[in-house]
């Protein structure tokens, strides 16, 4: 019975966790830190974001495919979610700070939603990103010996830290708006 | 005339008739982007359906509306996803093609005005045997 009894209530446990578009981390850990200038020269510093809900995406401006469809999907959850998204930050980090300066970030991502932010590393930040958030961004000449256009690799994921600083769900590519709503309501 | 012959005649009109009628083509349809500031880069999307019995290959698009437009896809590499130019969009026998979020897209480069939603634009989408134009919405 004495066993019985934690048994039973991890069981409940796992059962009050609501069902997610994302995959949780199954032993949440402290979110690695994230600290970049904004345009307006404030720092955005993920610490500071206790209490909110940080959804985070690595992308680079000049994607016409894959930056816009989950900022869009953002958008759309945003506006699903009604008056009451004070709760959740929504963070557009470019990984390609040689054509993205901190006014493009922020602008490229105020034109899904104006209150999204959007943040662009030094060269140096960006490394430090890379290697604390385990991720690979690399960029390839759209033809050999152009220096103007290139392509970036990123990753296609969404990462959401929660109230307590912690990572604790990873989107894929292609979650919908209002399935991520459901998820951000799920979770207060 | 013979009632052997008007149905010898009739026989060859109607099987000339039927040599006329050119083999049905592909066609192009739901075309749609998302609004973009003037100068950036869109993507656009749309179906492809070969109704014929043979394969038809797209070979390359372009439209006004942007500096250059070419084929694209998004694939994954481990996590990170990455664009790649891509020759030819294979379209089998009687099947439909989709272009979509995530995949094969047109890349459309330094758009010339704002494309704003409601807006619309024309998209030439060529094969190796047709140019076909198709209508793109702009969608919020």
């Amino acid at each position: 019975m004495r066993r019985l009894i934690p048994a039973l209530l991890l069981l409940v446990a796992a059962c009050g966790e609501p069902k997610l578009h994302g995959a949780r981390f199954e032993q949440p850990t402290a979110a690695p830190a994230l600290s970049i200038a904004r345009a307006d020269g404030a720092r955005f510093d993920l610490a500071a974001q206790r209490g909110a809900h940080v959804l985070l995406f690595f992308g680079y401006t000049h994607c016409p495919d894959i930056c816009p469809t989950t900022l869009s999907d953002w958008a759309r959850a945003k506006q699903a979610l009604g008056a009451d998204t004070t709760g959740v930050r929504w963070v557009f980090v470019t990984v390609d700070p040689a054509r993205d300066t901190p006014e493009v970030a922020q602008r490229y991502a105020a034109r899904f939603d104006p209150s999204f932010v959007g943040l662009s590393p030094t060269e140096t930040e960006l490394a430090a990103l890379k290697q604390a958030w385990g991720f690979a961004a690399w960029s390839e000449a759209v033809t050999p010996a152009d220096t103007v256009n290139y392509t970036v690799a990123h990753p296609a994921y969404a990462m959401l830290v929660d109230r307590q600083g912690r990572l604790a769900v990873r989107y894929p590519f292609g979650v919908r708006g209002a399935d991520l709503a459901a998820d951000l309501k799920a979770l207060r | 005339m013979t009632r052997s012959l008007r149905c010898t005649i009739l026989g060859v009109a109607t099987l000339i008739a039927a040599c006329d009628r050119p083999a049905p083509g592909p066609s192009v349809g739901e075309a749609w982007t998302r609004p973009t500031p003037a100068g950036e880069t869109a993507a656009a999307y749309f179906s492809i359906s070969n109704p014929s019995d043979s394969l038809v290959e797209v070979t390359g698009v372009s439209s006004e509306v942007a500096a250059s437009a070419s084929l694209h896809q998004s694939m994954d590499h481990e996590g990170s996803v990455m664009m790649h130019g891509i020759e030819v969009i294979p379209v089998p026998a009687k099947q439909t093609f989709t272009l979509l979020p995530g995949g094969t897209h047109v890349m459309l480069e330094k758009v010339r005005r704002e494309l704003r939603a409601g807006d619309t634009f024309t998209l030439t989408v060529r094969t190796r045997r047709d140019s076909l134009t198709v209508l793109v919405s702009v969608r919020p």
